[in-house]
């Protein structure tokens, strides 16, 4: 039985932006609430589309950013009354994978240098157990030996994320924060990387949250989904349940955008209509109502909180209506 | 641009460790595929030879003045002697003589003023950039102020508040080429910080001061390689400016800048009392630029070639 890694609850992230000299300054709400339970060895995906907070989760859950309200209780530990070397500590525990490997490793850093420096950091270990340790990595990782002395820039798109989720592997982390991992690179490299992603939570037994809005990916590697709209969680289940049956209008109208090659596999497409509205300015009530086809004048009004049904948690005053 | 350590057998050996070289002579190999770079290096180890035994080589005393052989033309022009191969200045002295001494003082003004205005700006320039709430507004409103100023001006306040002399001619100077290296660092490294390989290494742990250093400072060389290189020209070129006006290097010690500028008023009559410094000192800077251009690529990793 997986135990419990990391527990996040009604985290919240606020940001100031200002609107020019002498205005008030104005609250982005980037975050409104999310909670969520990540088991070790599971993957937990986050998708939505782009705007809606993914990329601000990924830098509550590595600690970059502290949040403005809410727990996240890593090891027991709860984040916001850590103390400063506890902080250090976990710090090591979760790690990141970022979008574009072209931008992710430094260009002027070998990459036996590169992914030797977590260890240099975080352990006591001598040059000589710190190369071993990365060759190690590199090896497992599809690297040839010659790579240790090269720098990121003779590598290839496939080749630099296997090296970023190296160096993201090499302290053995708990939880690995992946923001998009894929959506750079070519298709035939994606599988590749997929595949290495799951092969190495096979064999450390990492948690996994994997950020992406491709949801073929995402029914590839998860098994619980969480579907945010505008800072919030609209609905939060495990893959197959959600797959199978949405509850949440616009998680069947994401659903419903995936492309497949099987006939009998298509949905009806859902068209939503609109853009994404401004975190600066959001809709009272539901943040989707302004682009349901389901809306009532009580979605306009009440925000409506996560439920439990059919086994998974919604956030929708009319799920059952919808889906009698 | 064949890279002698890239060729494919060695590439193939077992042991990859045993097939690189180590990272100065790595260093040493790009550096030496620019000809350019190799060509200013040679030219400045000669100048530096000749500053440091300047008490061996030169002909005669550079102090010394030899009444009867005022302005004598170089040994090779009309009325020349070879007595005094490059000439004599207005005052009998061996130009060649004041040549190979004035390096002494030349080279290590601009060395040291360049210096101390790299050090201090890049640091305040990464501060500035690490923390640009306060104390990056403060650091740059500060040189906001200072390159508000005429740059000889302030170098003239500089001195006129700390005395003249030549520690203090070289810290004048390099107070007024701080704003530069500030501005330059900052810049640079305000790009590089909202990179992802920056949060990479946040994520990993690293503290402030690895960030700075390690993982923000190289990716931000460049632009400071070709300032400091060009800062160090200019510094030759203020020094004498102060020494004009009476308050850098004082006559009759030999210095390029101020042999160039005394010798002005026969630029006319003896065209090689201006000619000789003047070219010196145009060979030192295309020299150090040479080799800075050199520098900057060897130290890139994209102007390598795969192994």
């Amino acid at each position: 039985m997986s135990h419990t890694v990391m527990q996040a609850r009604d985290l919240t992230r606020h940001y100031e932006v200002s609107q020019g000299f002498l205005k008030p300054k104005a609250m982005v709400k980037a975050l409104n609430g999310v909670s969520f339970e990540l088991k070790a060895g599971k993957t937990l995906a986050v998708v939505g589309e782009s705007g809606c907070g993914k990329s601000t989760l990924a830098r509550q859950l590595t600690l970059i950013e502290a949040p403005t309200a809410g727990s996240l209780v890593l090891e027991g530990v709860d984040i916001a009354k850590a103390s400063k070397a506890q902080l250090k500590a976990l710090r090591s525990k979760v790690q990141m994978v970022f979008q574009n490997p072209y931008a992710s490793l430094n260009p002027r850093q070998k990459i036996g240098d590169q992914l030797g420096e977590p260890l240099l950091i975080n352990t006591h270990l001598s040059a000589k157990e710190r190369e071993e340790k990365v060759r190690a990595m590199m090896k497992r990782v599809g690297l040839r030996p010659e790579h240790y002395y090269r720098y990121p820039h003779m590598f290839s798109g496939g080749q630099r994320q296997r090296i970023a989720i190296a160096r993201a592997m090499m302290l053995q982390p708990q939880i690995v924060v992946a923001d998009e991992p894929t959506s750079a690179l070519d298709v035939s490299i994606q599988a590749q990387v997929l595949n290495l992603f799951m092969d190495l939570q096979d064999e450390f037994n990492t948690a996994y949250v994997f950020i992406s809005h491709n949801l073929a990916v995402v029914e590839h590697v998860a098994d619980d989904l969480m579907v945010m709209y505008l800072g919030r969680a609209v609905e939060v289940g495990t893959k197959e349940a959600i797959y199978d049956k949405p509850l949440h209008p616009y998680t069947q109208a994401l659903l419903s955008a995936t492309p497949s090659i099987h006939e009998e596999d298509r949905r009806v497409k859902i068209k939503i209509q609109g853009e994404l509205p401004s975190p600066l300015n959001p809709p009272t009530g539901c943040a989707f109502h302004k682009r349901c086809p389901y809306a009532t004048a009580q979605c306009g009004q009440d925000v409506p909180q996560l439920r439990t049904l059919l086994g998974r948690e919604v956030a929708c005053h009319h799920a059952e209506t919808i889906n009698a | 641009m064949a890279n002698v350590n890239t060729s494919p057998q060695l590439a193939a050996n077992d042991d990859p460790a045993l097939t690189y070289p180590s990272p100065f002579k790595e260093f040493w190999q790009s550096f030496s595929q620019n000809k350019g770079a190799v060509a200013g290096l040679v030219f400045m180890s000669i100048v530096l030879f000749c500053a440091l035994f300047a008490g061996l080589i030169s002909p005669h005393d550079p102090l010394e003045q030899y009444r009867d052989h005022l302005l004598t033309p170089p040994s090779w022009a009309q009325g020349g002697s070879s007595q005094f191969l490059l000439g004599t200045d207005e005052l009998g002295r061996d130009i060649m003589a004041r040549l190979f001494h004035g390096a002494q003082m030349s080279l290590l003004i601009s060395l040291i003023s360049v210096l101390l205005s790299l050090v201090p700006g890049v640091i305040l320039g990464l501060l500035a950039a690490f923390f640009p709430k306060v104390m990056g507004g403060l650091i740059m409103r500060l040189m906001d102020i200072m390159m508000a100023l005429p740059s000889l001006l302030l170098a003239i306040a500089i001195m006129a508040i700390l005395g003249p002399g030549l520690v203090n001619a070289m810290i004048a100077i390099a107070v007024v080429g701080l704003p530069g290296y500030v501005r330059l660092t900052r810049a640079s490294a305000m790009t590089e910080l909202n990179r992802d390989y920056v949060t990479a290494a946040r994520v990993s742990g690293a503290g402030l001061l690895r960030l700075m250093f390690v993982t923000v400072l190289p990716n931000c060389m460049a632009p400071l390689i070709v300032h400091a290189t060009m800062s160090f020209s200019a510094a030759i070129l203020e020094i004498s400016a102060l020494g004009f006006l009476g308050m850098g290097v004082q006559p009759p010690t030999p210095e390029w800048g101020t042999m160039l500028s005394s010798a002005r008023d026969y630029m006319t009559s003896a065209w090689w009392v201006v000619l000789m410094p003047g070219l010196t000192i145009l060979l030192a800077v295309l020299s150090i630029n040479l080799m800075g251009d050199g520098l900057r690529d060897a130290l890139d990793p994209k102007m390598k070639r795969a192994a």
